[in-house]
């Protein structure tokens, strides 16, 4: 018997993660961004300094759905510049993924490439490592996206958002997850209870 | 508690603690069989004399007295009754030792007797009934001796033969109709009667399998046990529902929970509780198999959104802040209903792959002190199961520590998968790191997706696959017998944690061929444990780690550590341990690997210290086939071999492992990972009961064993073959401490300091829920300088609590100690638990108070925005309690906003002492009494710190989480460390920096002190 039932059947399938391309990769697009401030800052889990975050963008990112398929192994790791991304929805069946990137300023979004590093876990990335693989990105010619995207994906994020906690954070992702990712509904129901 | 596993332990004495036991009454007070004048004088010896346990005491009324000697009087001349207590129940086998002895029979399996007249001679043409009865405590039996056949069929009527056990081998007539019915439990327990003189009666000269051990926590043995279907749900309807845990108290966006409980839990006690940490890309609500079985058999459980992407860290804070969250939000899950009914000592955490590592660091956080739970603590856990986990972090945080562990893997994973090329994907080091009782089932055919009810990919590859709907169904039947077994202590259960899968399994174990299944099973190396040869240390090959000789002609032997030295399991002769992933690049767990072609032997002395075995049950090792070897490949199938004992007396015995019905299995045969097929090496674990060895009159000595030779080849099992060998050891048959057992704790505060010149003294509180202390064990162990502790016995006080003195204490003294005690069922306890690695101290030496500042009177420290010196105003509190209405001592304090709250966006606001004197203070320690309400560091600080020249600050203090004192508390801080002796110290209190919501009362200090410590 059950009672209080919130999930209903869960339409996400999780496909065996087959091998990785090769890495460093590029994301394929950025489609929205929305620059946010905290009135509580939390600690971005997504590093092993967990910083505590105040301000940074909402990022709408098409990206391969593969490197993004959900692996126990290490996962390759999603940087915006020297920053690590924090991956809110999985978004490898519809290949957007909506991300946290704390501290991003918009000067520093337009100058910031956004792609895949090596494969670990983001808990263990370290300022020197986040350098280091910069550093490579770059070598490996991974670009900023142009000025114009920049500004189009600002256009379509719709302006600046002032929350007062990361569940309040999460509730404005699930709104861009049901959006651009609404196979993952459960996953945004779960964030606007 | 154990199982009388020994060859007929022939009852002659009274066991305590029961008020009827006449019949188990022997007034051969000496043991020399027979009742005589000297029996006479040892009941008038101890006339008198007070005496728990003491075989004079006859009537069992707690002393000797004249009765008791008027008994032996009575019974002159005569002789006691004798009854005997052994292994009776179990299956024929087609080949030496031809019968095997076990606790669990599935329902619908008939049940064999066997008794060997080589060692039991006196059954011997005599005409006997078997009796099956439902099985009795040791004071039921006491009290009513009667035997009632529950076969249907009533007692078979057998004559027992001379010659050997298979002659002495029945098939009790109706036993597969025996119930299993046992409600929520798992087994439903009988005794085993062979009644010699067909009376009817339990009485002298029969032999019972069962009669159990009454102790003082009443947990009885039985013979044989019939169990159900485990597949099958319990007998209890099951509701199921979700909850959020509230904001702030887990990550957040990870508060969701998916809850199993039994419907009526309103009319049941508290129930164990079982927590399921999922992994990446998983979802909590995938585990309803789990939770639904589980809570049909009168568990709660539940699943919880686990912070996996990030990492296996992230994973474990999430299943540390659940449990505890869990645990104190009860009240707000359906009502409340679980209130009441959720036990909290007796818990059992479930992981799958990244959640799978994370429940093994969660363990580590909480062992290394990283990690104060507020609800629970380690000793409530009762066992961690790891689900095809990851190994990121490896031993240094990976690490179940003395937790019961456990670890499924499936053999077909194509994630966590395995392969020599990826350490963390190496499933099988966490199962080796784990020091307590431990054990792993191996699935052939199995992925990574099977294990959860998430549908979609089973994230396998290989041959055979076996799939997630038989997946499940090998879990319920696994699981189930496995948390009752160290949750509840459940006797059975243990049958299916180690018996060859081949010959005994649950009934609705899938029988496709595919499943293949090898289970590696080890209790605690403890007392009665003896390792003949684990290869961790002494690392040549002719001498075992126990210090014994090690001769051999099997080939190519060579001892090592468990991990394929290369990146594939391609078969390699420079790759010795290819295949082998029981440890990682940091482990140290060591074996030996060897080939046979012919009939060939690998023998281990046993030393001295090991030679008497007569009171162990088993021997056993593990082993494996190593993967892709020629010698492997040349027949994949189950590989046999023989196991010999030799006693000092030349005298053998020898038993062929697959006479119980396999042998070590072939590898799965799974391509990949290099050239050929076959995956990682699966470990076995094989256990012979030691009395096997004694079968048909081998004359085997078990009090005097001089060896244990493995031999090999053709005239022993398998022709060739590739092995790895490890853990040889004689074990005796314990079962896990159960959780809730004794534990020790300090009464009071334990002091920083004590004065030179004195003896101070320690109460401990000593008790437990599921055992009892052993009178007379509670021990105090203590050293002045390093090198041995002293012990001494504690002097008991009444209500649980014991105490005792360290001696009267020098300024050289470096007083370490620690407290001991046994219980009655797990036996020695410890505090602090990791005692005597890890103790407690006290420094010794006298206090002076050099500076004080009681705020009487306005001292006129330097203050900054709201800091004030005045009465406060018992104001403020919009989060947390208000402002107090006065100092700790006197009306006045040093408040920030005496009138009520902290501000907003507040920089730091400062309150800084003046320049106070330390010249020639080495030690230096700051006292004051402080009322504190700030939000979390995250948002709002409060800060303590000190500085020698006023302007350059370290921080001695600094608030973490959101909390509010309410009352005067206390503060110490060491400032030894920090402060240079010799010059000025400027202390300061900080308000802010704060963030824009969120108000708290702030700081509110009195009565301030530096102190200095020395010792003349």
């Amino acid at each position: 018997m059950k009672t209080n039932m919130l999930l209903l059947s869960f339409c996400f399938s999780w496909g065996y993660a087959g091998e990785l391309p090769e890495l460093p990769v590029a994301a394929v697009d950025l489609v929205s961004a929305i620059p946010f401030q905290l009135e509580k800052p939390y600690n971005h889990d997504w590093r092993a300094e967990r910083p505590l975050v105040s301000s940074g963008f909402i990022l709408v990112i098409a990206v391969d759905g593969e490197l993004v398929r959900p692996r126990q192994v290490a996962e390759p790791v999603l940087y915006v510049g020297k920053q690590t991304a924090e991956r809110v929805n999985f978004g490898h069946e519809s290949g957007m993924v909506i991300a946290f990137v704390p501290g991003l300023s918009e000067s520093e979004l337009k100058t910031a490439p956004i792609w895949f590093g090596d494969a670990d876990l983001p808990e263990r990335i370290t300022a020197a490592k986040s350098d280091a693989q910069l550093t490579q990105a770059r070598a490996s010619g991974i670009q900023a996206f142009p000025q114009t995207r920049i500004d189009e994906a600002l256009t379509q994020g719709g302006g600046s958002i002032i929350v007062k906690d990361k569940r309040e954070l999460l509730r404005e992702a699930a709104q861009l997850i049901l959006f651009y990712s609404p196979g993952e509904k459960e996953l945004a129901a779960r964030f606007l209870q | 508690m154990k199982k009388m596993t020994r060859l007929g332990f022939a009852l002659l004495f009274l066991i305590p603690a029961t008020s009827n036991a006449g019949i188990f009454s022997c007034a051969d007070l000496n043991g020399d069989s027979v009742i005589d004048g000297e029996d006479l004088i040892a009941a008038q010896v101890a006339w008198g004399q007070p005496c728990a346990n003491c075989v004079a005491d006859l009537d069992n009324d707690g002393e000797v007295t004249v009765l008791d000697w008027l008994t032996v009087l009575a019974e002159q001349g005569g002789v006691c009754q004798s009854i005997t207590q052994t292994e009776l129940a179990g299956n024929a086998l087609a080949t030496y030792p031809f019968f095997e002895y076990v606790a669990a029979f599935n329902e619908g399996s008939p049940v064999q007797v066997a008794i060997d007249p080589t060692l039991f001679p006196q059954v011997v043409g005599v005409t006997g009934d078997i009796y099956i009865v439902q099985a009795k405590t040791f004071d039921d039996w006491a009290n009513d001796v009667s035997l009632v056949d529950v076969t249907g069929d009533g007692p078979d009527t057998v004559v027992f033969a001379a010659g050997t056990i298979a002659a002495n081998t029945f098939t009790v007539s109706g036993s597969n109709t025996l119930s299993s019915a046992a409600g929520l439990g798992l087994g439903h327990a009988y005794d085993v009667v062979l009644d010699l003189n067909q009376n009817g009666e339990l009485d002298q000269n029969d032999l019972i399998d069962g009669l159990g051990e009454e102790g003082p926590v009443a947990v009885s043995v039985h013979g044989m046990y019939v169990v159900h279907d485990l597949t099958l749900p319990g007998p209890l309807a099951v509701t199921e529902t979700n909850y959020q845990a509230s904001a702030g108290t887990v990550t957040a966006g990870f508060e969701s929970e998916n809850i199993f409980y039994p419907t009526n839990i309103a009319s049941m006690g508290s129930l164990p509780l079982l927590i399921v940490s999922h992994g990446n890309g998983h979802n909590f609500a995938w585990y309803d198999h789990v939770g639904n079985h589980m809570a049909s058999y009168g568990y709660v459980v539940m699943s919880h959104a686990n912070n996996t992407v990030p990492g296996v860290f992230t994973a474990s804070t999430t299943t540390l802040e659940h449990t505890d969250a869990f645990l104190s939000q009860l009240a707000n899950i359906d009502g409340g209903v679980l209130v009441g009914h959720v036990d909290q000592t007796r818990m059992v955490w479930l992981g799958h792959s990244r959640g799978g590592e994370g429940v093994a660091i969660a363990v580590d956080r909480i062992f290394d002190g990283d990690w104060e739970p507020v609800n629970y603590s380690l000793d409530d856990l009762a066992l961690v199961s790891s689900i095809a986990p990851v190994d990121f972090l490896s031993e240094d945080q990976t690490h179940p520590h003395h937790i019961n562990y456990h670890l499924w893997t499936g053999g077909a994973d194509s994630d966590v998968n395995g392969c020599a090329n990826c350490d963390l994907c190496q499933t099988f080091h966490l199962h080796d790191r784990a020091e307590g009782y431990r054990q792993s089932i191996s699935l052939h055919g199995v992925g990574h997706g099977d294990f959860h009810n998430g549908g979609g990919s089973s994230v396998a590859a290989g041959p055979c696959l076996v799939g997630r709907a038989d997946t499940h169904e090998i879990m319920k039947g696994h699981l189930l017998p496995l948390v009752k077994h160290y949750v509840e202590g459940n006797v059975p259960g243990r049958d299916f944690l180690w018996r060859q899968w081949e010959r005994f399994k649950p009934i609705g174990a899938p029988v496709d061929p595919c499943v293949v299944v090898d289970l590696m099973y080890r209790e605690t190396p403890g007392g009665g444990y003896f390792t003949v040869d684990d290869y961790q240390t002494e690392s040549s090959t002719a001498t075992s780690s126990s210090g014994g000789a090690v001769t051999f002609s099997v080939l190519e032997t060579t001892e090592g550590e468990l991990d394929d030295n290369n990146a594939d399991f391609t078969d390699n002769s420079g790759d010795i341990m290819n295949g082998m992933t029981l440890g990682g690049p940091n482990d140290v767990t060591r074996g030996v690997v060897f080939n046979f072609e012919a009939d060939s032997f690998y023998e281990l002395d046993i030393v001295p210290a090991g030679q008497d075995q007569s009171q162990s049950t088993y021997l056993q090792f593990r082993a494996c086939q190593v993967t892709r070897h020629a010698l492997t490949n040349a027949a994949l199938e189950d590989l046999t071999f023989t196991v010999t004992l030799r006693d000092g007396q030349n005298v053998t015995s020898s038993i062929n492992i697959g006479s119980y019905g396999g042998g070590i299995e072939e590898p799965y045969q799974r391509p990949g990972c290099g050239t050929g097929d076959g995956w990682a090496n699966e470990w076995e674990t094989i256990r012979i009961r030691l009395t096997d060895f004694l079968n048909n009159g081998s004359g085997l000595d078990l009090a005097d064993l001089a060896a244990v030779r493995f031999e090999f080849g053709p005239s022993f099992g398998s022709s060739v073959g590739r092995v790895g060998l490890d853990g040889i050891a004689f074990s005796p048959d314990t079962m896990p401490p159960l959780p809730g057992g004794l534990s020790i704790s300090l009464e009071g505060v334990l002091p920083n300091l004590v004065d030179p010149g004195t003896a101070p003294e320690f109460v401990a509180v000593i008790n437990g829920v599921n055992e009892v202390l052993v009178p007379g064990t509670a021990r105090f162990h203590y050293r002045l300088a390093s090198g041995a502790f002293t012990s001494v016995a504690m002097t008991p006080l009444g209500s649980n609590r014991y105490s005792a003195s360290l001696p009267t204490l020098a300024c050289a003294n470096v007083p370490e100690f620690y407290f001991s005690a046994e219980g009655s069922i797990n036996g020695l306890v410890t505090f602090p638990r990791t005692a005597p690695n890890d103790f407690l101290t006290v420094g010794i030496g006298v206090e002076t108070v050099f500076f004080t500042e009681n705020l009487d009177t306005d001292p006129g420290w330097t203050t900054e925005g709201l800091w004030a010196f005045g009465q406060p105003t018992g104001m403020g509190g919009e989060a947390g309690d208000p402002d107090p209405t006065s100092g700790f001592t006197g009306p006045f304090v040093y408040g920030y906003n005496l009138d009520g709250d902290y501000e907003n966006n507040l920089p730091e606001r400062r309150l800084t002492s003046p320049a106070i004197d330390i010249t020639g203070r080495d030690s230096l320690v700051l006292r004051f009494q402080r009322w504190l309400s700030v939000e979390s560091s995250q948002y709002d600080h409060a800060m303590v710190q000190v500085s020698n020249d006023g302007t350059n600050w370290t921080t001695v203090y600094e608030n973490g989480a959101t909390f509010s004192d309410g009352a005067w508390i206390p503060i110490e801080i060491d400032l030894t460390d920090v402060a240079t002796p010799g010059t000025n110290l400027f202390l300061s209190w900080v308000m802010g920096v704060t963030d824009g919501s969120v108000i708290h009362c702030g700081w509110n200090i009195d009565d301030i002190e530096l102190v200095t410590v020395s010792c003349e």
